[in-house]
């Protein structure tokens, strides 16, 4: 896949960073970037916008700019992380490493989290960059859907959030499980035939591959370009995500999805609709969850912990960054389902 | 489009998980109510008669049957339920040293639709009630004691063992806890609050600039009303008696009245607790407030002796001064709650012209009014009588002109009255606590001294 160049001249360089994102993507990242700053402006002046269009308009844009903002650092890390994995580890050690066999490789990929602790943002880049090293589909599969709940961040915000107990307990065991099944499933999956051709190939920092750089601080160097072209290419994906988020949750406000569901079931459905919709970043959903606690059972509440972080409106948008569009839909069909199996049952059988 | 190998997989695995999730719901609600608590436990032994029946269940209740719970013996009560818990209140006390097995329906229904999934049932052993007083330690300050009392043996134990001296004492409905007031140098007092067996002794309310005391428990047990007078600065004489609310689990305490010029003091709390009795300096008179609705009315009233509230909670007794121009008696009022009107109770002895009757105590049934009495304008002790509730069959239980009675209680099955005695002949004497049969007046001592005595049920 990739191949280790002997040198790079600035020319190699420069055509490299075009190549990694490419005029058209350029053009439509400007334009979002442009909506951006605006939206910016007007969340910080809110007299921008005419007086009728204010009140709508203005949730809409505080929810978008909440989303957003969130979720911005944890990218800018997972996007490091990426170009950190691309200068310094070779697909060689990484080979070394993970396991071949099926159920090994799945079990490992959704306890990768604690090596690379990133929320559903910043794992995205990750995976990507570790696909690009070789990493096998079902391990980046599990990493991509486990990675958000299982890291440390997430541990000792659900504890603090909840305390020891079925909640804590439940979302790291199911959250494992389940993305551990769908490692599994994916198994049987031909690379070329779920991920995108450029990932697949990774093909654009071929130059950068271990052991191109010459010194330590090039080598830094190298890795912080390639975080940034990484966060460029995938916070299109974050913004159109956060905007269709902010949307949904500007016009189907929150509690009207909470109303929905007050059944053993209607509530997994109604906690489920609401993770996806509000995209909260899995570090601090836990504090979220704890509002419902009076009002939900303790199942439904694990389908909102354990279902929002896999997927999420602007996750599942980012995830066309990485997989084809096939391999999205049942990057979220299969999680949901499980979650909504998991938690069903205990809603109907376990009570607690 | 065409399916690889691949898609056909994940629709199949999608196609399976859906239809085990049809499956389970399906199967349907496996689930039952859960019981989480029960107070008494089961087989627990001297559990007050008062007690409360307390069931926790796993999730809130939503509607539940007045016969959801039933006692065997049979015992009259109310079921609530309030947010998980369902509670049985004994309309009148268990009977001491007996057995009561409870059964709780299964048909109960919770928030989410389940139900218990057989009937729920144990049982419990009353103790004998025990007496609570104040008496003084060996080093002169008052503390709470508590009397067991079986047969002619009286046993004795301090209860409190503070530095400072107990003011008065409130027990809780169930008889479970008791909250006093302790008073501290420089006038100011402060509510504790202590378990009937002696446990978990705490500071309630803490009142560094006023004195805080004349406790009265709500019947839920959670909540209390209490007298509170601003001390500016210590030893100061304190301030005017307001009314406040004290919530014994959160320690949060605000006026009972927005109103601050509102004064109040000896807060009585109907059996219910749908109503508040206090006295009013300003009014002159018994304030009546509906602590459901905020309605009121206004008793007057001369004495500014608390009001005793009648079990049932529909009738209090009053003692009322009337004067003419040549005469003036205290007599004895009962003011019904429904009709508002007044009933005079008290009856002038054969050749006596006016009455001097005081500190009533209703009986455990609200048939019958234990009182003291003694002869207008003659320099007796005041003696303890009981009289049926409309005033008829006055009968003197005492009669002992050097001694003076008072604070009568009756026990929680009626026979006895408990009271606190003082010889009017002795130099030095001290404040007795006796307790008297009244089927045949023997009398047994209690304790010596003692002030204050009540049944801890």
């Amino acid at each position: 896949m990739a191949q280790v160049k002997e040198k790079h001249s600035p020319e190699v360089e420069k055509v490299g960073r075009e190549t990694a994102v490419s005029n058209p993507a350029r053009n439509f990242g400007r334009i979002l970037g442009a909506i951006v700053i605006l939206l910016l402006l007007i969340g910080i002046f809110p007299n921008l916008i005419p007086s009728g269009l204010n009140e709508k308009f203005q949730t809409f844009v505080t929810i978008f700019l909440g989303i957003f903002i969130e979720a911005v650092p944890f990218l800018l890390a997972g996007s490091l992380v990426s170009g950190l994995i691309e200068v310094f580890v070779d697909k060689a050690s990484l080979a070394r490493y993970v396991p071949k066999r099926a159920v090994p490789a799945a079990f490992v990929g959704s306890l990768l989290g604690f090596a690379f602790p990133v929320c559903e943002c910043g794992v995205v880049p990750v995976t990507r960059r570790l696909y690009q090293k070789g990493l096998p589909v079902s391990v980046g599969i599990a990493f991509l859907l486990s990675a958000p709940v299982i890291n440390p961040v997430v541990l000792v915000s659900t504890y603090v959030a909840f305390g020891w107990g079925p909640v804590l307990i439940g979302r790291f065991v199911f959250s494992i499980l389940i993305a551990f099944t769908v490692g599994l499933i994916f198994q049987f999956a031909p690379p070329d035939e779920i991920v995108l051709p450029q990932t697949d190939e990774g093909h654009e920092h071929d130059h950068f591959a271990m052991g191109a750089g010459n010194g330590r601080s090039q080598r830094f160097w190298q890795a912080f370009t390639i975080a940034g072209d990484d966060f460029i290419d995938m916070v299109r994906y974050l913004i159109i995500g956060s905007i269709l988020a902010a949307t949904m949750q500007t016009f189907v406000p929150q509690s009207t999805l909470i109303s929905f569901g007050s059944g053993p079931v209607t509530s997994v459905v109604a906690m489920m609709v609401l993770a996806f919709v509000l995209s909260i970043c899995s570090t601090v959903d836990a504090f979220l969850a704890l509002s419902f606690v009076n009002s939900f059972t303790t199942g439904s509440i694990l389908s909102f912990l354990v279902f929002g972080p896999m997927v999420d409106i602007k996750s599942a948008l980012m995830f066309l960054g990485v997989f084809r569009r096939r391999v999205v839909l049942y990057l979220i069909l299969l999680p949901l389902l499980l979650t909504m199996l998991i938690t069903v049952f205990i809603n109907l059988n376990l009570g607690w | 489009m065409s399916l690889t190998r691949f898609d056909r997989i994940v629709i199949s695995v999608l196609t399976v998980l859906a239809l085990l999730i049809t499956a389970v719901i399906l199967y349907g609600d496996q689930l039952a109510l859960e019981v989480v608590d029960i107070v008494p436990a089961p087989e627990a032994d001297q559990i007050s008669t008062r007690a409360t029946i307390q069931v926790t269940l796993s999730e809130a209740l939503v509607d539940v049957p007045e016969t959801a719970v039933t006692l065997d013996p049979p015992i009259p009560g109310t079921v609530s339920i309030q947010g998980t818990q369902l509670i049985f209140r004994p309309d009148v006390p268990l009977a001491a040293n007996s057995s009561y097995r409870v059964t709780v329906a299964a048909n109960i229904v919770g928030e989410n639709g389940h139900q218990l999934e057989e009937p729920l049932s144990w049982q419990f052993q009353t103790g004998q009630p025990r007496i609570l007083y104040i008496s003084w330690d060996d080093e002169a300050a008052d503390q709470l004691y508590l009397a067991n009392v079986d047969g002619d043996t009286v046993t004795t134990t301090p209860l409190t063992q503070t530095d400072a001296d107990v003011l008065d004492f409130a027990i809780k409905p169930d008889g479970s806890q008791i909250a006093y007031a302790i008073l501290r140098e420089g006038g100011a007092a402060d509510l504790w609050l202590i378990d009937s067996d002696g446990s978990n002794n705490r500071q309630l309310l803490a009142c560094p600039d006023a004195a805080c005391s004349q406790a009265q428990w709500l019947p839920d047990g959670r909540r209390l009303i209490y007298e509170r007078r601003n001390i500016p600065t210590p030893g100061a004489p304190p301030g005017n008696p307001r009314l406040w609310w004290l919530d014994v689990t959160s320690g949060e305490t605000v006026p009972l009245f927005q109103n601050s010029q509102m004064l109040g003091l000896y807060p009585r709390i109907s059996t219910n607790g749908q109503w508040l009795s206090f006295v009013s300096p300003i009014d002159q008179g018994i304030q009546l407030y509906n602590l459901e609705d905020g309605t009121g009315m206004l008793i007057p009233n001369q004495m500014g002796s608390p009001a005793v509230w009648r079990p049932q909670s529909d009738r209090l007794l009053i003692t009322n001064i009337n004067t003419s121009s040549t005469n003036w008696s205290v007599e004895l009022t009962s003011v019904d709650l429904a009709s508002e009107g007044v009933t005079v109770l008290s009856q002038p002895m054969p050749g006596e012209d006016s009455v001097d009757d005081s500190a009533p105590a209703w009986s455990p049934d609200g048939e019958w009014i234990a009182y003291g009495r003694k002869l207008p304008r003659t320099p007796m002790g005041r003696q303890i009588w009981v009289m049926r509730a409309d005033g008829s069959e006055a009968l003197a239980i005492t009669n002992d002109p050097q001694i003076h009675h008072g604070e009568i209680a009756w026990s929680p099955d009626g026979r006895f009255l408990l009271y606190q005695q003082y010889n009017l002949e002795e130099l030095y004497a001290k404040p007795t606590v006796w307790l008297v049969e009244i089927a045949t007046g023997q009398r047994t001592e209690i304790a010596s001294p003692g002030t204050l005595p009540a049944w801890l049920p």
